[in-house]
């Protein structure tokens, strides 16, 4: 084939542009760490780099709403700990001690004593952890509120399930509110419906621990319990036939409260073990995304001073090609 | 025979004035060693001698030639190479304008590139909204101001990349209107001035070489704009001469864009977001009395690549136009609002409120609480959709956080914003709504994709990155290919300093030569005139 001088500068500039382009490439990516810029350099890194960090930032997300949820049960655990360590101290040093001939001074003192402990937990049943009610179900008022000596939960009477204005609340309804919180175990809806294995419900009734409605005409509810008893201790005609029936409904509910304690503590194990999940396999996305987007510096580095190596022998090698022509020799 | 006794001179001036005219060509390619599109020229000489026909006073014995004879200057060109490089040049042409145009596109919807590991772009906030819904706490105002807020930027980035995507449509559709269709007609008024110039030339006898490579520069250059085939049509001038002319048509087509002495002027019309290329004529006083829709026909060259782009609605085409079938800009334009549509009627559906419940359980009676709307009404698009009004000026919170029917307060209830985020990971079908007919309906449909709504939008940004990189590789491939065959032509036509020296020295040797034959022949002269018989 004719060479020509003008076909050998214009073919060595092209080589030397883009020897260039690729040494400024090279540099790029020394520089930031990245495979590649743009997606059209690597479509398919793209779209796997999207599906990951999509994932990723998912999983930030469950980690949040994990954390949170354990603040919440840590916060429901220490209130329904401090009414279950209250009512077995009463039961122990006051309640277990009346029989038929305490006398009525020492009745108006554990009167007096239960009193206390009415107010104390009706403090902790209120309970507020940042904006929520911990036993409030899915209300956002003040759930349990007083009017005389009656108790009522988020408007209803706890015995009889009443409003003030008489309508009656389904208490089987009341007690099953649900708070779910999508912690990664794959959130699906059958139409309108929850799955319910795929969230964790976060809901505390104070309602369901404490007790509700009446049994053979004896209430459940540990508050209304408490007064019963005090009631009784005070009443002008007190005898043990009268009062013991409620000692006895008094000892039942207070182990249900020990036994919903432990629950919340299992339901605490379960999260501990749902954030380790959560934090692995955002471990685990970090290394793929790793792997996909950013570069082996090494190789980088390696690429980047061979390419550099290339690009000064293309330049040495330019003063030979372009040197001489036969003009420089002619005499 | 008698040998003329002058007879010799004849041969020597020949032979000098040939010499000469061949240090002069070598002169003329020296000097043009850098000139674009000069095409190394070269004397075609033949040796010379004298014949007569008729017997009778034919020559006998010794016959001898005399000297040399230039006949004309001609130029080292193959025509077949110019037409290849001209088909290239018109691929490479298309394909670079739609390179270009399309990484404009990426550098929208592309959300790869990241500074300092904070990632962002529509889908990193469409995650960030779902974050702030799942730290909402329902029927808290101040919280819900924090969705709020996200809910807005996701709105605004819709619009800002509508917004830019169509200031790409307009800035191509400039590039076409008052780059390349100006440029094509500047040309071909220039190669119908070169034509009559070199026909000119060419019927006083002069080969016009010079003109013929600017007219061929011209030609390369309009080839990146057209698919052109050039055809080269003999005129007879008289007098048993004749001289070429040329047209340039469209490939395979009758569309002539230059016709020896005239040219045919090229427009841009825009006609419900489709551009038309047209050929355009005039009166004589200047005012347009046709034109001609010629974009179908034009299959290669930078114009066809503006054309694609422009034109291209992928599965939103209303016709089966090559053009509109491409996936061009109007196809990402599109894909755009379909997300926004899409997003916004579901957002909206899923926040009304229950007002009234059936027996056994159900809602009844819905409100509509809508969380976006159009901008100006009308349908949702990327360009307009926005928060709603009435979400913009709630006090109170407006998210509806539940649908099941309770007793007492529920306002902490929050499944329905379970179901909002849900939403976010069910998968949707996405459908092109096309309005064939333009009337206001649409009235056919081409399905999409079935995803989420960040799952459609990845897949549109890859969808771009895949056509980015394609045409990346088609140029490049089209313009090696190019830079391969310009490399063969330059091969055979361009000049070599090397050659020319080697020319200059043997011409200069053989102009010498011829010198000595004269300086020779007169002193045989001398001897015969003066020294004879002395």
């Amino acid at each position: 084939m004719r060479i020509t001088t003008g076909m050998m500068s214009n073919r060595y500039v092209r080589n030397l542009n883009k020897s260039a382009n690729q040494m400024d490439y090279m540099h790029q990516r020394v520089y930031t760490g990245r495979k590649f810029f743009k997606g059209s350099e690597d479509p398919v890194s793209a779209i796997k780099a999207y599906k990951l960090r999509r994932e990723y930032r998912t999983t930030e997300i469950y980690d949040t709403n994990i954390r949170d949820v354990e603040s919440f049960l840590t916060e429901a655990e220490t209130n329904l700990m401090q009414i279950s360590d209250n009512l077995e101290k009463v039961y122990t040093s006051h309640i277990k001690g009346i029989t038929g001939t305490v006398g009525n001074e020492e009745r108006e003192i554990i009167a007096k004593e239960l009193e206390n402990l009415q107010s104390s937990i009706l403090a902790s049943l209120n309970a507020k952890f940042e904006d929520r009610y911990v036993f409030g179900g899915t209300s956002n008022e003040l759930p349990f509120t007083l009017e005389g000596n009656e108790l009522y939960f988020k408007g209803y009477n706890v015995n009889t399930g009443k409003d003030k204005m008489g309508n009656i609340a389904d208490f089987d309804k009341l007690v099953s509110e649900t708070i779910n919180v999508d912690l990664g175990l794959g959130m699906t809806f059958d139409g309108e419906n929850l799955n319910k294995d795929t969230i964790f419900d976060m809901s505390m009734s104070g309602l369901k621990y404490m007790g509700y409605g009446e049994t053979d005409g004896i209430a459940n509810n540990l508050y209304t319990l408490i007064g019963k008893i005090k009631d009784e201790l005070r009443s002008s005609d007190f005898s043990i036939e009268k009062i013991n029936p409620y000692i006895e409904k008094f000892e039942q509910q207070k182990k249900q409260v020990l036994v919903n304690v432990t629950d919340i503590g299992a339901k605490t194990n379960y999260l501990n073990f749902l954030k380790n999940r959560n934090e692995s396999s955002q471990f685990n996305l970090n290394e793929k995304l790793v792997d996909v987007e950013m570069a082996d510096p090494k190789k980088a580095i390696t690429d980047f001073i061979m390419q550099e190596y290339y690009y000064n022998a293309a330049l040495s090698m330019g003063n030979k090609i372009l040197q001489n022509s036969f003009i420089d020799f002619m005499k | 025979m008698l040998r003329p006794t002058f007879i010799g001179y004849k041969t020597a001036t020949s032979a000098i004035k040939v010499n000469q005219y061949m240090l002069d060509i070598v002169g003329q390619n020296m000097a043009n060693v850098n000139t674009k599109g000069y095409t190394r020229q070269r004397l075609d000489i033949n040796s010379v001698a004298y014949s007569a026909r008729n017997m009778k006073l034919g020559t006998t014995g010794v016959v001898i030639g005399q000297g040399v004879d230039a006949k004309g200057v001609s130029q080292f060109r193959d025509s077949f190479l110019d037409l290849r490089y001209r088909m290239e040049s018109s691929k490479a042409g298309s394909e670079y304008v739609q390179f270009e145009a399309l990484k404009d596109l990426e550098n929208i919807l592309d959300e790869i590139p990241m500074d300092d590991e904070v990632m962002y772009g529509l889908d990193a906030q469409f995650s960030d909204l779902i974050r702030q819904l799942h730290s909402l706490s329902p029927s808290d105002p101040v919280s819900e101001g924090v969705v709020r807020t996200s809910a807005e930027m996701l709105a605004q980035m819709l619009n800002n990349y509508s917004k830019e995507m169509e200031t790409i449509r307009t800035q191509q559709l400039s590039y076409l209107e008052n780059g390349a269709i100006v440029d094509i007609n500047q040309i071909s008024e220039n190669i119908v001035k070169l034509n009559k110039q070199i026909r000119e030339s060419n019927i006083s006898g002069n080969p016009a070489l010079e003109l013929n490579d600017e007219r061929n520069v011209l030609i390369d250059e309009l080839s990146n704009y057209l698919d052109i085939e050039v055809d080269v049509e003999p005129l007879d001038i008289g007098g048993g001469n004749i001289i070429d002319e040329i047209v340039i048509r469209l490939r395979g087509t009758d569309v002539e864009i230059v016709n020896r002495n005239e040219y045919t002027e090229l427009g841009i019309e825009e006609n419900d977001n489709i551009i038309t290329v047209n050929t355009i004529k005039r009166d004589a006083d200047g005012n347009i009395t046709e034109e001609t829709d010629i974009s179908e026909k034009i299959t290669g060259g930078q114009v066809n690549g503006y054309l694609k782009f422009l034109n291209g609605r992928g599965e939103f085409a209303k016709s089966g136009d090559d053009f509109e079938s491409y996936k061009g800009v109007q196809y990402y334009q599109n894909m755009l609002d379909v997300l926004a549509n899409k997003f916004a009627g579901i957002m909206n559906e899923l926040n009304r409120e229950p007002v009234s419940f059936k027996a056994d359980g159900t809602v009844d009676v819905w409100k509509e609480k809508p969380l976006f709307e159009a901008r100006g009404g009308g349908e949702i698009t990327a360009g307009n959709i926005k928060i709603s009004d009435e979400w913009a000026k709630a006090t109170d919170s407006y998210i509806t956080n539940t649908i099941i029917q309770s007793d007492g307060d529920s306002s902490g209830a929050k499944d329905n914003i379970l179901r909002i985020i849900n939403s976010f990971q069910e998968a949707e079908d996405y459908e092109a709504n096309i309005d064939t007919d333009g009337d206001g309906t649409a009235d056919m449909q081409r399905p999409l994709f079935k995803g989420t709504f960040q799952e459609f939008f990845s897949y549109t940004a890859t969808k771009l990155n895949l056509q980015v990189k394609s045409a990346n590789t088609s140029y490049n491939t089209f313009s090696e290919t190019q830079f391969h065959i310009d490399y063969a032509r330059k091969s055979m036509s361009s000049v070599d300093l090397n050659e020319e020296g080697v020319n200059l020295l043997q011409y200069s040797k053989s102009y010498n030569a011829a010198a000595r034959l004269m300086t020779t022949l007169d002193e045989m002269l001398d001897t015969l005139i003066n020294r004879m018989g002395v």
